[in-house]
This record gives structure tokens, sequence and C-alpha cells, in this order.
């Protein structure tokens, strides 16, 4: 292959996507000629034609899909229902109390883990029956701090929006991993409990229905 | 409200849960997404509209649509340790006269699967453009982007998935 060659690849290559695109792709009647006649003798070039002409056949036969009936209906459920949440609380209460207080559970829930975890000492110089019992009664204590967390989400609604929950209660307890706050022992059976609570995907209008 | 909101519902639904299913690779996220967006529209519908209203849903649900996938990644590294996400095969739905052959559907599936891992705005614009078949305009308006804009990335994103075609499927697909 000469450099003109290579040259001429790379210029068909670049435009193999508007070359397939149907009427004429934004090229001239003159640049489109030149493809045709390079890529009838370049094989790698007229292999990237046919893949570019396969792929947006193929993308463009694709199938639509119509809404299914129970997502209408439970929308329309959704609806229906009160947006109680906010009314249910003071009406000075909702911007940042609200929004802050995932996270003060969230620190309740680790202040709960620490203390549970100091108290009979580091896992390593304990015996394991006992250490086992230590994890499995601060997984049992934080899934149910978790478990207000979650009731919590519920309550409020659209206000505590999962993406919220996931930055200050994950990502509570994730630093608190890292920085060695909670013990590392901990980790696995804690990430569990959060991965398991509903609290990590909580869809209001979904849980409404 | 009941028949007015139906027919809204009927009227964008499809369109939300297309666009969806195709980006998320998964009935159960596609049909929340698709859920939040109809009580939205329905509570915004007297502040948009009505030429406008097309527009509004696509761009309310590609929003919707791009938190989830980043849901999905933060929790992809929050629990590193297991599965977290599960990528369902979207299933074809029973059409008149399902002429694929394994091969072909796996092929398909497969480039399923590429579309909907594109980054953003790519995946975007290839659904709505190539799948859905909406303008130019359209998706310049529901993505909030000029009009060239739209055409330069849809001319990245038609160049990315050939690359990784070519890479991953060889000469099966052309």
């Amino acid at each position: 292959m000469t450099l003109d060659d290579a040259a001429t690849c790379a210029w068909v290559r670049e435009r193999v996507e508007d070359y397939v695109d149907a009427p004429d792709g934004g090229l001239s009647p003159l640049e489109r000629a030149a493809i045709a006649r390079h890529s009838a003798g370049c094989a790698a070039c007229r292999a990237e034609v046919d893949t570019a002409r396969a792929l947006l056949q193929e993308l463009r036969a694709m199938p639509e899909y119509a809404v299914p009936e129970s997502v209408i209906a439970t929308a329309q459920a959704a609806l229906a229902e009160p947006r109680a949440v906010i009314r249910l609380l003071p009406v000075r209460t909702p911007s940042r109390a609200v929004r802050w207080a995932p996270a003060a559970l969230a620190a309740a829930a680790v202040v709960l883990l620490v203390v549970t975890a100091r108290w009979s000492g580091p896992v390593a110089t304990e015996p394991s029956a006992l250490a086992d019992a230590r994890v499995e009664r601060a997984t049992r204590e934080t899934m149910l701090a978790l478990s207000y967390v979650s009731h919590y989400t519920r309550m409020t609604g659209e206000i505590v929006a999962a993406e919220i929950m996931e930055k200050r209660v994950i990502g509570t307890v994730e630093k608190a991993i890292d920085r060695g706050v909670i013990d590392r022992a901990l980790a696995p059976p804690l990430r569990r409990a959060m991965r398991n609570s509903d609290f990590v995907e909580t869809n209001p209008a979904r849980e409404r229905s | 409200m009941n028949r007015e909101f139906q027919r809204l519902a009927r009227e964008h639904g499809g369109r939300i849960y297309t666009f969806a299913l195709h980006a998320l690779r998964s009935h159960e996220d596609a049909e929340d997404v698709t859920q939040e967006v109809l009580v939205r529209m329905w509570r915004h519908r007297e502040n948009v509209e009505p030429a406008r209203m097309h527009a509004w849903v696509m761009r309310v649900a590609r929003n919707l649509v791009i938190d989830v996938s980043r849901r999905r990644r933060k929790r992809a590294a929050i629990f590193a340790e297991g599965a977290d996400v599960e990528m369902l095969a979207v299933e074809t739905p029973a059409g008149p006269a399902p002429a694929h052959s394994a091969e072909r559907h796996e092929l398909r599936s497969a480039l399923e699967t590429m579309v909907s891992e594109l980054d953003e705005p790519y995946r975007s614009i290839v659904i709505m453009r190539e799948i859905q078949d909406r303008s130019y305009n359209e998706i310049a308006e529901a993505m909030e982007i000029p009009l060239g804009t739209v055409k330069v990335y849809l001319h990245r994103a038609r160049r990315r998935l050939r690359e990784r075609v070519r890479k991953e499927l060889g000469n099966d697909l052309g």
C-alpha cells in the first residue's frame, strides 16, 4: 500500500457513514463516485462500507414498543394518590430538614455500627464465634437503621430522591469504611445489607402503586 | 382525568418506553422511567406548549435514563464484589413473521447491547435517530443542543458503532 492509497483509505473511511446514509448523506456526487471507485478496488474499505450499510439497516429495523398498559395504570394510580408526603410534614420543614434527614439517619447507623464494633475490641483478637456474633449483631442493627431510612424515603416521596439517598447514605457509610471508622470486617455484610435494602432503588411512584 | 391521561400516555408512552428500553436493556427500568415521565408529564402539562410536548417528554426521559445509568455505575463501583446490575436480554416482541434465525437473533442482541453501551450523548442520538426515526430538529430540541451538533454526534456515534462491530463481530454483520 502506497502513501496515496493509505490517505485515500483514510479519506474514504471518514465518509463511510455519510456514504451509506440515504439519500445522499450530505456528500457531493463527485465524492460518492470517488468512494464507489475506491471501494470497488479496496477490499478493506469495501468491508467497512458493507458493515456500515448493514449496521444502519439493522439499527433501523430495531423494534419500537407500545407502552405496557400496566405502566399507564400504575402511573395513573400514582397520580390519583394525594401528594401526601409534603402535607404530612410541617410546612417549614421540607427543604433543608427533609434533605438532610437521611444523612442524619445514615450517621446514626454509622454511630451504631461503630459503637457495636468497638464494644468488644478488634475482631482479630476475638474467638471467631464471638467475632461472628458481633458482625451479625452489627448487621442486624444496621438493617434496622436502614429500614428507618427506607421508611423515611417512602414517606417523603419525591423529596428524597434515590440520588440523595445514595450520595448521603451509601457515601457516608463507604467513607466510614474507607477511613476505618467502621471495621473492615463489617464491610461485606454492611454492603450486602445496603444492597438488599430497597432504599437504594426507591421509586416513590412505584411503591405507591 | 382518566380519559385525557390515557390519551396522552398512549400518545407519548410508546416513544418513551422504546427509548428507555433500548438505552437501559431492562424492562423493569424502562417501565419505571416511563411511569415517572408520564406522571411528570401530567403534572406539568399546563406549563408545556402542546407542540413542544414530544421534545419535553423525551428530554425528561433522557434525563431519567441518564440517572439510572449513573446509579448503575455507582452501584457497580460500590458493590464490586458481586453482580449488581442485571442486564436483561430484551425479548423481541412477537411479530407476524419472526424469520430471524438464532444466529441473527444473537447478532441483533449483540448490536442492541452495543447501542446501550454507547456513551452519552451518542446513545440517545442513535436511539432517537436510527431506531425511532426522529428528525434532527426534534432531537436537537429534546437534547437542547444545536442542529449541527446533533449531526456531528450522530456521525461519531455511527462510526464508533461500526468500529466496535468490526472489532467484535468481524464480517458477521456486513
